[in-house]
């Protein structure tokens, strides 16, 4: 016959994890940023192979690579973040636009992908600082 | 056949306008495809068991409706390898519609025919 374990708590234990929960978007905020810095990093070095001519380009690039603020999404169920491109380079050029192109290419440039391999190459190191970080947070809210 | 050649050979299938890294005859609806570098890969016993090879296929043509490639080229694709497709940009300055696809393989040499 199946044994019934009881684990008897007391309520700061409880009252701990409720502070888990309502501490959430603080937790997923840590974590997604960890994981968007790794991805971020890589990008950059990345962006080293780039041909340049005059360095507008990769100037702009380097200066624009960002990362968005943590969204809550769906009421809280899941949560999201932006790796990307902002602003403009020194010829008025979107960041954006740019890097598109670098990565893949028009018929009048040839590609240069550089986002796509970085996001292969670190992506089990992004979810491993995601798990660190929400560790991290989850030991501080636990421990009051 | 080395698994580059799965996928020369699934875009030959489909256009005769094919190139590899540059474009063969700039002439739409024509192709250029290349790899890009490795992807997910298994290791044990101290060396590789299993690995992948990762690239795109793009497409440039005129057509802003109904270009048949657009679907060939995926389902060439599709007997081949994974694939998806990861943008299609329209360039101000030429006209030209430019769909662009990328791909994975397992690396190594595969039979032909083989049955994944």
């Amino acid at each position: 016959m199946a044994k019934l374990s009881q684990i008897k708590t007391g309520e700061a234990f409880v009252k701990r994890l409720d502070a888990l929960g309502s501490n959430a978007d603080k937790v997923a905020e840590a974590a997604l940023k960890a994981g968007a810095g790794v991805v971020a990093d890589e990008i950059r070095g990345g962006m080293a192979t780039l041909p340049e001519r005059t360095g507008v380009t990769k100037r702009g690039l380097q200066s624009g690579l960002g990362i968005s603020p943590v969204r809550a999404a769906g009421g809280r169920s899941s949560y999201d973040v932006k790796v990307g491109f902002d602003g403009y380079n020194e010829r008025g050029e979107p960041n954006m636009m740019m890097a598109r192109i670098m990565e893949s290419g028009t018929s009048r440039t040839k590609k240069h992908p550089f986002i796509r391999p970085a996001v292969r190459r670190s992506q089990d190191r992004a979810v491993a600082a995601m798990d660190e970080a929400f560790d991290e947070e989850c030991e501080k809210i636990m421990k009051g | 056949m080395s698994c580059l050649d799965v996928i020369k050979n699934a875009l030959l299938s489909v256009s005769d306008n094919v190139g590899h890294y540059e474009a063969l005859k700039k002439d739409p609806p024509y192709i250029v495809w290349a790899e890009d570098g490795a992807g997910r890969a298994v290791f044990g016993s101290n060396r590789k068991q299993a690995g992948t090879v990762t690239g795109t296929v793009d497409l440039f043509t005129n057509e802003r409706d109904g270009e048949p490639l657009a679907d060939a080229i995926p389902a060439a694709l599709d007997r081949v390898c994974a694939w998806y497709l990861e943008s299609v940009q329209y360039e101000d300055d030429t006209g030209l519609l430019h769909y662009e696809w990328a791909w994975e393989v397992p690396d190594g040499e595969i039979e032909p025919d083989q049955d994944w």
